[in-house]
């Protein structure tokens, strides 16, 4: 993985130092709150409900094992015991003391690791494929264009005044999108051309939030050396034409949709002719100096065949099940790419306890390379594990709560903090998330591919538009209500889910997604998922379950 | 604590720490809620004014006004948020 040079880890430093500072002045009384805010986002420090909060940033979702044992030092010295994997792939942590940040952000940059830009009208960290080296179907490894664009996209002179966040996602592969690329600003698909060329499809205008768009193709293929000047070009449009008097209407969603994307294509390719591309443009050996840091680990094939590890998934059906759900093909024979689950039945999604990092560090010294992934659904990867190590791997998370074995199921669901921590929120998440996944854990192989994703506002940080049950909080008149929604996806087959009828209370949102799960049940044909049924026979059918007559002790829902 | 009924109070994030806190009074801050000093609506909006013009540094960032009642002699957030900003996270 990339390492920084002396400069980088003098830069982050300094930066400690100046940090330092300035909370040593406000807590004197020099610096106002009004002053200072900006100054403590800048470094991901955010005032919620309970305490401060800090948001670190992980670089397309790789960590080291040292980096994971760092954040488990934090978890352990300055909060509670447990961090919280997010969406962005950031971690954060919930119960932080001001007083104590400087010496945390100190602890960090000692394993480069930092909150710069995970917070204001900045880049936010860039995503990615967490396969990314791994997939079979890959057509390049996508880290080593996520660092080059952190390296110019960090504390870039021009756009550190940005009408609005963010965010850039770089998927490996078009056919297979784990980065939920179209919901983001801008979108980079890695593809090749009828010359066999690499380079990117890019997509501009997607997020979520309270207007929801998926992005649009604004160039088929970008040749890879153009990268940054193309990206130069779209920022330079948005930061010129997009909207800094309307906070809802700044994000670049809204002025491609304002422009179409047609007009926002010219106004694009316009300011890139006029773009001095040979000063950005990425040399082969640019290119091939950011890849060495990403070199695939030297795995030898190993034959599918192993009379142990079939003698495993013979004797014990919880690790056969395991395997099933939990891994997946890697693109050298014999080995496997592993998500460990952040989703035990009935606790809260994402959040992961310091002894759970620690063993994570251990294990991906133990089978994966040192490497580890964070996925955007909150979960963890190991992606370069010999087949043969599995049960051996396997062992060792049980005694842990980490050998959840639903990825992609019902209960590998995706939720935000909400308002048990998040200052923002309108209603809760994670009660939520943790009464369907006990109600719905014993029928999840049953039930199939399905997610749920849950948002505790209109922000979206839980991504409920591309769940393919979705669910948001809403407060009406005090009382926490849930609108849901059905067909989105966020992956290549990307959809916006549509609102259903009117919200649900708290009370009967496990009771509305069992009619929703009952109706999907009776009416699908053999191989279909959730969302397949959904598309071919419509929404009627669920809304009708949904809003049936109800007996006259149940609650009405809201209309 | 005799009375019942709606009253206000004043509360705020404490600047070292981030926890919750309560003004109870000249100089006093508690991170408990019952040690609020209950306002009413006038004596309110004059307790919070005075607040934000005390000179820095001041104990607790941007104290704002919340609305309470008083039921079995406890004092109970009348929002969801506040209730859960007072008496910690429900999971």
């Amino acid at each position: 993985m990339y390492r920084y040079d002396a400069f980088d880890q003098r830069f982050l430093e300094e930066r400690v130092a100046q940090y330092r500072d300035q909370v040593r002045r406000r807590l004197a009384g020099q610096l106002s709150e009004e002053e200072f805010k900006p100054l403590r986002l800048m470094n991901g420090l955010y005032l919620q409900l309970h305490a401060y909060m800090l948001r670190i940033a992980i670089p397309y979702g790789t960590l080291a094992p040292e980096q994971m044992r760092m954040l488990a030092h934090v978890a352990r010295r300055y909060d509670k015991g447990w961090g919280h994997f997010t969406t962005r792939t950031n971690c954060q942590f919930n119960w932080i003391k001001l007083e104590e940040t400087p010496d945390i952000l100190a602890d960090l940059a000692t394993v480069q690791l930092h909150a710069i830009q995970t917070s204001g009208n900045s880049f936010r960290n860039t995503t990615a494929d967490p396969w990314a080296g791994a997939a079979a179907d890959e057509i390049e490894d996508p880290r080593p264009y996520c660092e080059i664009i952190r390296q110019w996209s960090t504390l870039h002179p021009e756009f550190s005044f940005l009408p609005r966040k963010f965010k850039i996602a770089v998927s490996a592969a078009k056919e297979a999108d784990r980065a939920a690329v179209k919901v983001h600003d801008i979108g980079l698909y890695l593809r090749r051309d009828e010359a066999g060329d690499v380079g990117f499809e890019v997509l501009v205008g997607g997020g979520l939030g309270r207007t929801p768009i998926l992005a649009e193709t604004v160039r088929d293929f970008l040749p890879k050396r153009h990268l940054l000047s193309y990206l130069e070009a779209i920022l330079r449009v948005y930061n010129q034409h997009g909207r800094r008097d309307n906070l809802y209407k700044s994000r670049i969603k809204i002025l491609v949709q304002h422009l179409g994307v047609a007009r926002m294509r010219e106004a694009v390719e316009a300011e890139w002719a006029a773009i001095d591309k040979a000063a950005l443009a990425l040399t082969d050996d640019t290119i091939a100096d950011f890849a060495r840091h990403f070199a695939p680990p030297d795995l030898a094939p190993v034959p599918e065949a192993d009379a142990a590890f079939a003698a495993a998934l013979a004797s014990d059906k919880q690790f056969a099940r395991w395997v099933e759900h939990n891994t997946a093909r890697h693109k050298v024979p014999g080995h496997a790419i592993v998500t460990l689950s952040l989703k035990p039945y009935g606790r809260p999604p994402g959040d992961c306890t310091a002894e759970q990092m620690d063993l994570v560090a251990d294990l991906a010294e133990d089978y994966s390379q040192c490497e580890i992934r964070l996925t955007h659904e909150q979960n963890i990867v190991l992606p370069h594990v010999c087949r043969s190590d599995l049960w051996a791997l396997w062992c060792r998370l049980g005694p842990a709560g980490l050998a959840t074995a639903n990825i992609g199921l019902v209960t590998d669901i995706i939720a935000c903090p909400g308002l048990d921590y998040c200052s923002l929120a309108s209603a809760r998440s994670i009660p939520i998330a943790e009464r369907l996944s006990r109600h719905l854990a014993a029928r999840e192989d049953d039930i199939g591919e399905l997610k749920i994703k849950i948002s505790g506002c209109i922000n979206a940080c839980g991504h409920h538009h591309v769940g393919h049950i979705g669910i948001l909080g809403v407060d009406k008149n005090g009382e926490e209500f849930y609108q849901i929604t059905l067909g989105g996806s966020a992956d290549q087959d990307a959809a916006l889910g549509s609102i259903i009828g009117p919200a649900v209370p708290s009370a009967e949102v496990t009771n509305a997604i069992d009619r929703l799960i009952e109706v999907y049940l009776s009416q699908r044909v053999a191989g279909e998922r959730f969302n397949d049924t959904y598309r071919r026979i419509g929404a009627a059918p669920f809304k009708a379950a949904l809003y049936a007559p109800r007996p006259a002790r149940e609650p009405a829902y809201a209309a | 604590m005799a009375q019942s009924g709606p009253v206000r109070l004043v509360t705020g994030n404490r600047l070292r720490d981030g926890v919750p806190v309560y003004y109870a009074g000249p100089g006093r801050w508690s991170p408990a809620i019952a040690d609020a000093r209950l306002l009413a609506e006038e004596a309110a909006a004059a307790a919070l004014a005075a607040l934000e013009a005390e000179t820095l540094p001041r104990p607790v960032v941007a104290p704002y006004l919340i609305d309470a009642e008083i039921a079995s002699d406890r004092i109970r957030p009348a929002s969801l948020r506040e209730r859960i900003r007072a008496f910690g996270p429900t999971v």
